[in-house]
Formats: C-alpha cells, structure tokens, sequence
C-alpha cells in the first residue's frame, strides 16, 4: 500500500516536473510577446531602412519592389537612376508603411547590357542603392517558362527517387547491419 | 572505410551531373525565351513626352499613383520643387534679387552700416519632399546677401542661436580678430565684427569652426558684396549661390542647387525683358566638390573675376569655380524665348543646378 502511494507520488511527480519547463517557457514566450520583461530600445532618431527587394526591367521602364523593413513608417521623396533625379509612378503610396510595400513604375531609356544604379532618397534624407551590373529584359511569365521549371523539378526531384527504387530489390536481399548501415549513410549525405 | 568515401563520391558525382543536366535544361530554355522576348518587345516606340533636350529630366519626383494614369506611354506627373525651404522664410525667387542693405546709423559721431545675422538650426527643404537638419545664418542656406559700398564702416552683429559653437568668416581686408577664426563663439553668445569695407567685389562669408568642412557642409554661408563708390551701370541684379546638400551625410552631396533647392528655377523660370542688361553675382560655396561652373544657353556673358576690377577678363558662355571662387557676370538677351542655364557637369546639373530664363518681349 505504502509502495503503491509511493509509487503514485512518483508518478504525479514526473509529470508535473516535465510541464513545469514548458510553463515557464508558455510564461517567457509570452512575456517576450507582451514586451512586459525587455523594454525595446528606443531612440529619437528617425532610423528607415527600405530593401530595394526587386528591379523588372521592360522596355523603356523600371519596376521596382519595394520594402520597408525599418522600425518606422518611411515617405520616399526622390529616386535617383544612374545618379541623376528622375522620377515615377509609386503605389499605393509614396508613404510606406512598416513591414509595407510600394511598387515604383519609372519610365527610364535604360540601355541593354550596361549597368544600372536605383538609389531611393526619403523624406529624412536617408538613402539605399541597388546596382544591376548588366541590364537586360526581364523574361515575361509564361507556361512554357513553367514548364521549364516543372522540368528542372522532375529532373532533379523526381527522377532520382525512381532511380533509387530501382535498388529496392537488392536491397531486400542485403543483411540487416549492411542495411543499416545504408540507411545511415543515406541520412548522413540528406544532412549534408 | 575507403568504399564508403568511394560511394559518397559517386553519389555526389551522381547528383552534381543530374543538377547540370537539369540546370542547363533550365538555362537553355531560359536564353531562348529572353530572344523570344527581345523579338516580341523591340522596337518600342519612343515616348512622346521625352523631357527637355540636354539628356536630363529634370526633377520628376512623385505621386501616389492614380491606377489610370500608370502607363508607360503617359508622362509622369512632375513634382515641383517647393516653393521656399520652410514656410517662414524667403523663398529663392525672393532671395535672387534680395540685397540686404542693413542700416545706416550714427555711432558716436561715425557713420556705420549695420547688419544682423544670427545661426539657428533648422529643417529646409533642399529638394521636393527632401527635408535636410541645416544650419543656417537667418533660416535660410544660403543665408542673407549683405550689401555695402566701399570704403564704409560695416558692422554685423552676430548672435549663436545653435547648440554649437560657430563664427562667420569674411572674406576681404581686415584686422586679425575680425576675421572670424580664432574667437569662437559659443551657443548663446554673441559677437560683433567691425571693418572698412575694401576692396570692391563679391566676398563669401562662412562659419569658420571646426571641423569646417562639417560647418560649411551644413549651410553657414552666404555672400556680401562691395559695390564700388562709382556703381557699376544699371542693370536687373541677381545673386546665385552655388552649393550642394549632403543629404545623408555620406560626405557627397546628393543634390546640387543655387539658392537652395534643386530644379527650383527650373519650375519656377526667371523672368527677364528682352535686351536688358542682367548682373549676375556668382559664388560658388559646393562642399565636397572640387568645383562647380556656370554654363548660360543661347548667349554670351563678361566675366568679372571675384568682381575686383570693373574691366571684364573674358567674355564666355561658361565659367568653372573652384571652392570659395566668385565673380560677376553681365549679359543680355537678343531673342525672346526659354533658355537653360545649369552646371556644365552634366552630373550637378542632373541633381538639380539648373534652372530657366524666360526671356519676354
Ligand atoms: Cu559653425
């Protein structure tokens, strides 16, 4: 009787010790969440960073994926190609949230081959660069530029796997530390 | 041991050739396609709205899109230049023709002119939307154009409204402790410079602390110009002030201007009456820069080297400036019309010096 009560106590024991990490880890996360623990520096200063994510060239034109990915919210005041003030089309708006995007159409004569600077100034004057280093068109999409990729994909996802099917047979017929030495070998060259 | 490296080389093997294979499929089909795009896509027709014809396009800027407009055959709509830095202070087409004469008082049985100009901190707006933390002598970059005569007592009180220490700096013939060098002065403090104003010509001031690059850089600059005690024959006078804003303080400057805003005399053209004569003071005060010049189209100017002499030393179309360098220039126009004048380097005058005559009969 007395080892049976034990015995429960142990049990309950183990299970309370083994959901103990994982609330106070529920508790971290959520602290973190909340903010409550770590008060996140701030500065008066304003900080903007915009990733010039994007450049598709066509003919006579450059659009441009913007993001902000900067604590603030960021107003693009002026875009600059190959150095010299030129200008566009923004949406949905020259004001880009934080976490936003904004899609810049700018009517531009680039020339084939040669390289092209976008350098975006904002309101505060911060300013970010990206270089192509040789213009060409972007392809348009099409399906036969899908099928193309459904292709790369059978080739190297697909057909390899079939190839390895074919082992299935030998494999059978191997012992079991040759087989499992096989399969760590396999996991090992997944890993790597 | 050794087979399993051997398999391992084999399988890698394996999967490299597999990847080539797939990758240049991939590639192969990809080249084709951009041919084909090519044959598709050219030639495009040329927009009908291609700006002015020196190769630039002036000052676009933005707008939120307006999703009917967004087409590449429809011109983008132009953001002017802003009308002045910021709302309270004189806006460039004021300041072109704006001389400050300070004023002429009794100080103790002498006759002096007297000026004021104070440095403060504060935002201008240096190119449409582009906003600039400048320091500037009475709100504006470039500050006030003061005016004397040669041979007068000047007198310009300066008072430091800036949390940093500052001085001004004129050029021309002074005494050592008016040269605005050695005594700085300190925020809240003020300090009063005093000389004969000599010789005749066109002077640029600056603060002269250091770092001074840092100092010019920001705005503390301006011009005073020393009219002989005979004046020079009548004419429409300008002032232009030629400098660049480092708007992200890389140390380059990222827009180039007279009178302080990009494109602004593009948007707003300055107009003159056909065969006046027009006076143009020149100074040239670009940080970073080695130098900035002054082409004018369709016409020729005299050229007035730092305004000294009152015999032109050349007659030209285009004048180069080194930092700090000045001079006048005197022309008129023989035929109406709009005409550009901007920086000979195709590159400033792409980042906003340039601007527009509009000449009227
Ligand atoms: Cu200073």
């Amino acid at each position: 009787m007395k080892r049976a009560i034990s015995k429960e106590n142990h049990k309950w024991l183990r299970i309370i010790s083994s959901l103990i990490p994982l609330i106070l880890l529920f508790l971290v996360v959520y602290l973190i969440a909340t903010g409550f623990a770590i008060q996140a520096p701030t500065t008066t200063l304003p900080i903007e960073r915009i990733n010039i994510e994007r450049i598709v060239l066509n003919p006579e034109e450059l659009v441009v994926t913007l993001l902000n990915s900067g604590p603030n919210d960021v107003e693009v005041a002026q875009v600059l190609v190959n150095d010299a003030i030129w200008g566009g089309f923004i949406e949905p708006s020259n004001v880009i949230p934080r976490l936003g995007r904004a899609i810049l159409t700018i009517p531009y004569p680039w020339v084939e081959g040669e390289p092209l600077t976008l350098t975006i100034i904002t309101s505060n004057g911060f300013k970010f660069k990206k270089e192509i280093e040789a213009a060409i068109l972007t392809p348009p999409f099409t399906f036969e530029q899908a099928y193309t990729y459904i292709l790369i994909g059978v080739y190297v996802g697909i057909i390899p796997v079939f190839l390895g099917e074919g082992w299935f047979p030998f494999l059978r017929g191997i012992s079991s530390r040759w087989f499992r030495f096989l399969l760590s070998f396999t996991a090992g060259m997944l890993i790597f | 041991m050794k087979e399993k490296t051997e398999k391992v080389g084999r399988r890698r093997d394996f999967i490299k050739a597999m990847g080539v294979f797939g990758l240049s499929i991939g590639l192969g089909s990809l080249i084709t396609k951009k041919v084909e795009a090519h044959e598709n896509h050219f030639p495009m027709p040329i927009r009908s709205n291609s700006l002015v014809a020196i190769g630039s396009v002036p000052a676009h800027g933005f707008h939120p899109l307006n999703s009917a407009s967004k087409s590449v055959n429809n011109p983008s709509p132009r953001v002017k230049a802003p009308y002045s830095q910021s709302p309270k202070v004189m806006n460039p087409m004021s300041f072109l023709t704006h001389f400050d004469l300070g004023k002429v008082i009794d100080s103790n049985g002498k006759r002096v002119r007297e000026f004021t100009l104070s440095s403060y901190p504060s935002f201008i707006e240096v190119a449409s939307k582009v906003s600039f933390p400048a320091w500037t002598f009475n709100g504006t970059v470039p500050g006030p154009t003061l005016r004397c005569v040669e041979g007068e007592t000047i007198r310009i009180k300066f008072l430091n409204g800036d949390i940093h220490p500052h001085t001004i700096h004129f050029h021309g013939i002074h005494p050592a402790n008016m040269d605005g060098v050695f005594e700085i002065i300190e925020p809240g403090k003020g300090y009063t410079y005093e000389f004969k104003a000599e010789p005749f010509g066109v002077f640029p001031y600056h603060c002269h602390t250091m770092p001074i690059t840092k100092h010019i850089a920001k705005g503390l600059y301006g011009t005073l110009i020393i009219d002989p005690k005979e004046p020079r024959p009548k004419a429409k006078e300008m002032v232009m002030v030629m400098n660049g804003f480092d708007v992200d303080f890389d140390g380059e400057n990222e827009f180039y201007t007279v009178n302080g805003i990009a494109n602004y005399y593009m948007d707003y053209p300055i107009r003159i009456k056909l065969g006046e004569l027009i006076r143009i003071y020149l100074v040239n005060m670009t940080e970073f820069d080695l130098i900035n010049s002054f082409h004018l189209h369709a016409n020729m100017f005299w050229w007035y080297p730092n305004g000294t002499s009152l015999t032109p030393s050349e007659y030209t179309d285009t004048v180069m400036l080194c930092q700090g360098q000045r001079g006048i220039m005197e022309f008129s126009y023989k035929y109406p019309g709009r005409f550009l004048f901007h920086a000979h380097q195709s590159e400033f005058a792409e980042r906003g010096w340039i601007g527009m005559f509009e000449v009227f009969e």
